[in-house]
Order: C-alpha cells, then sequence, then structure tokens
C-alpha cells in the first residue's frame, strides 16, 4: 500500500477560536512538546490539541512503513545498487502524453482517499481520540462518549454494510472517472440511496473506505507516544555528525530507477553476518 | 530508536552485517516516510528509496552518533525532496498511472494500528496545512526527533531562528486543532 497519498495542504481553512496560549519562545513546555516529552494526558489544556497531534505523529512503525524491508537488505547487499522500491501491483511511471483518462481517475480517486478520513470523522465513527483530533481538525463531530452501534463489530452488521458500500463507491469512481458519471446516473443514484443523499455521499464513501479495513469485533487503540520512530530527543550539544565525505552525490543522479529485478528476494537472507 | 545499541548496530552494518543495517532501517524508515509525505507528497516511497541508497553508499564513511545519524539522514532526505519538487516543477504533467492507496489492496494493519493510522493522518495533514518552512520545522523535531541545533544546520539557519519558526508553526498548528466546545 502506498504510504504516500499526497497531502497538499489542501485542508479546510478552520473558523478556529481565537486562543494564542502557546508559551512563548524557549518555554519548558514548548520544548518538552516539540521534543515529543508532553504526553497529552499531562498538557496544559492550551498544548494538548498539539500534544495529541504529535503523539499522532509518533505512533509505532506500521505495516506498510516496513514493506520495504526486503528491498531495503537488496539494496545494502548490492552495496552501491539501487534500492528497490517496496514492491507494488501497479507501480509505474507513466510518461509521454499523459493520459486523460488515468488523470481523471487519479483526481477521483485523490479525491475519494482524501475525503475518506474527512467523511470518517464527520460520519462521526471513529474512536474517541481520533474523532476528538478530526473534530479539532476537520471541523468533524465531536466524539460521543457512547460507541455507535456496529463500531464494536456486531456480526452481521457493519461489514457487510462496508463491503457493499465499497462496491458502490468504486463503481461511482470508476464511472466517474469515465465520464460516465453525473448525479443521475444509476452508480450515483445508487450510491446516494445507500448514503442516505446525495450529499452524504463523499462521506458515506470515506466511511465505507475505512470500515472496511477494520476487522468485527476489535476495538481502537489509543494512539500512543511511542519512541520508536522518532525518539526522545538527544541533549542539545555541538555536533558535526556527517560523514568524514559527504556522500550526497549519488551515482545515479536524480532518478533512482525503477528496477527490473523483483524487489523481494526469494532467499531471505544470507545468514553470513549475524547481526550486531 | 536503537539507544544504547546504537553504536554497536551501526559498527556491524558498517562491517557487513545485513541484518544490523536492517535494523537501522527499521529504526528510521518510518519516521522518514512521516517526514516525505510532508516533503514530497507525490513521490515520498521513491525518494525514501533514494534516501537509502545514499544511505548505504555512504554508511562506510559515516561517524557520528545516533543523533548526528538521524541528522545526517534527514540531510539527504531534505535534498532529495528538494530536488524531486524541482523535478515535478520542470516537468509537472508526469501523472503516476497508479491508484492513490487507499484504494489499493491494504495490507493487513490490524484494527487498532487502521485507527493509529488514521490519527497520524490527520494530524499530518494538519502539519501539512501549515507554511512550508513552518511544517518542515516541526515535522524535523517532532517526527525525525532531531533538536534544535539539528534542525537548524539541516535546514541552514540559526538555532535561534529556528525556535522561532517553530513556535510560530505550533501557535499556527494550535489554530488549525483548537476549535470551540472541544468534547474531550
Amino acid at each position: 500500500m502506498n504510504g504516500c497519498d499526497g497531502w497538499d495542504g489542501d485542508m479546510p481553512s478552520s473558523p478556529r477560536s481565537p486562543h494564542g496560549n502557546i508559551p512563548p519562545v524557549g518555554d519548558p513546555a514548548v520544548e518538552a512538546l516539540l521534543a515529543g516529552n508532553l504526553p497529552p494526558a499531562d498538557a496544559a489544556a492550551e498544548l494538548r490539541p498539539l500534544a495529541e497531534a504529535f503523539a499522532a505523529l509518533r505512533v509505532a512503525p506500521r505495516v506498510h512503513e516496513l514493506a520495504g524491508e526486503p528491498a531495503a537488505r537488496a539494496a545494502y547487499r548490492g552495496g552501491s545498487g539501487r534500492v528497490p522500491r517496496p514492491a507494488r501491483s501497479h507501480r509505474r511511471r507513466k510518461t509521454g502524453p499523459g493520459s486523460v483518462l488515468t488523470a481523471a481517475k487519479l483526481a477521483v480517486a485523490g479525491a475519494v482517499a482524501v475525503g475518506a478520513l474527512t467523511g470518517a470523522a464527520y460520519a462521526d465513527v471513529l474512536p474517541a481520540p481520533v474523532q476528538n483530533l478530526a473534530h479539532r481538525t476537520l471541523g468533524a463531530p465531536a466524539p460521543h462518549m457512547t460507541t455507535p452501534t456496529g463500531q464494536r463489530g456486531t456480526p452481521g452488521g457493519l461489514i457487510p454494510a462496508a463491503v457493499r458500500a465499497e462496491g458502490l463507491c468504486h463503481a461511482w469512481a470508476r464511472a466517474e472517472a469515465d465520464g460516465r458519471a453525473g448525479k443521475e446516473s444509476a452508480a450515483f443514484r445508487n450510491l446516494a440511496a445507500a448514503a442516505g443523499g446525495a450529499a452524504r455521499v463523499t462521506a458515506y464513501c470515506a466511511t465505507a473506505a475505512h470500515r472496511g479495513t477494520l476487522p468485527p469485533g476489535q476495538q481502537a487503540s489509543h494512539p500512543q507516544v511511542t519512541p520508536s520512530a522518532a525518539s526522545s530527543p538527544t541533549p542539545p550539544g555541538h555536533a558535526n555528525g556527517k560523514p568524514s565525505s559527504h556522500p550526497t552525490h549519488p551515482a545515479h543522479p536524480s532518478h533512482p530507477a525503477h528496477p527490473s529485478h523483483p524487489a523481494h528476494p526469494v532467499h531471505p537472507s544470507h545468514p553470513a553476518h549475524p547481526g550486531a | 530508536m536503537t539507544g544504547d545499541d546504537f553504536p554497536a548496530v551501526l559498527a556491524a552494518a558498517q562491517g557487513g552485517s545485513e541484518d544490523a543495517f536492517a535494523a537501522l532501517w527499521r529504526d528510521a524508515n518510518p519516521a522518514l516516510l512521516r517526514y516525505l509525505r510532508v516533503a514530497a507528497p507525490e513521490a515520498c516511497e521513491d525518494v525514501a528509496a533514494e534516501v537509502w541508497v545514499q544511505v548505504v553508499r555512504g554508511l562506510a564513511k559515516f561517524r557520528g552518533d545516533e543523533r548526528e545519524w538521524r541528522g545526517w539522514l534527514f540531510t539527504i532526505a531534505r535534498r532529495r525532496a528538494l530536488d524531486e519538487r524541482r523535478r515535478r516543477a520542470r516537468h509537472p504533467v508526469t501523472p503516476l498511472a497508479e491508484l492513490p492507496g487507499h484504494l489499493e489492496p491494504r495490507a493487513p494493519d490490524t484494527a487498532g494500528q487502521a485507527i493509529e493510522n488514521l490519527a497520524t493522518e490527520v494530524a499530518l495533514a494538519a502539519v501539512a496545512a501549515l507554511p512550508p518552512h513552518q511544517a518542515e520545522v516541526i515535522l524535523l523535531r517532532v517526527v525525525a526527533g532531531l533538536d534544535t541545533e539539528a534542525v537548524a544546520r539541516i535546514v541552514g539557519s540559526s538555532p535561534g531562528a529556528v525556535r522561532v519558526t517553530a513556535h510560530r508553526g505550533l501557535k499556527r498548528l494550535a489554530q488549525v486543532l483548537t476549535v470551540t466546545g472541544v468534547t474531550p
């Protein structure tokens, strides 16, 4: 799966309340916040939203963020070689006159993907901590203290509907990409009916996309400040941690050349040098 | 973070241990990808791969502690992200024939991970909405785990200027994140 879906800063501009209560530059709380040493629970009220957001930025590595390990190992074995990017099913770079259809599909799919988060938040199906963050960030509804039915994965409730919804949403996205979608199209009518109204389609599709990823019977865990991706700060000090010669000039200029050989070695590893 | 083990792990990686290199990679790649999702949003995985190519090439000559190691990684990442942005500015019409990740088969994240993922998405989106320099400083501090001095070296600024930029970023981010009547 893709780790970079291109947030481009296109966030809803927020009619947020004026505040300005951030402590001044150099304040220990500010420094702790930036250093990841301010758990949301310990943060003063005015800093808590920031602490929550930063905790979310530092959660433990996720599956897709580690998916490229075989490729990285292969690159290491190859020494100066190319690091193949993680194997992906549809990965190819399109050059030449870009396909209008492709661009349209991309635009639609991108809109759905970006809308996914917003929609899930607006549909208020997220666990409270996440909903809270989305509430602040996206203007989504505040979290309810009671969990919506179905979120606990009631058998037969949530998932089949989500699967169905995803199908409708994909059908619509395809139709739109192909230029045959309109508000009158069958795909859209079906979708609007399922969503409970044309205005709710985006949120519905987004919710469906995310619901589909949640196995039944599992509950959300709270994002935690996990120092695995970004650890506690090292004490400030003087350092010049550069390689003795700057290895910043790659042999292969800027295009890493998508390799033609598969990224995943069939033979797991050479145990020649057992780790550290 | 590999912490106390770092010198030994680094030395092993420099000495040819693939497993040690993989440990370094696992430690840093998630943060690298999160940074690049804002710094090079359309090609973060490609850029990350380029960063690691360069790391492999320079690994034997690297000298420094863990903090310096991360500083080095993110120095490379920043340059690569800049290269990528310039390249895309020169060749703006180069669509990638692929669907965004949400429409591809998903990796088997657990439910908990999916939720964390979503929270991270929200947070990254909020940071990406900042002016680029503020977003970069915030990410280098928070995601990369670098201190003010290290960030200053990377962005070619003074520590004082970095502090001010970070503070402005925090204020702006707080505006984005704050809404009246939030229910806890």
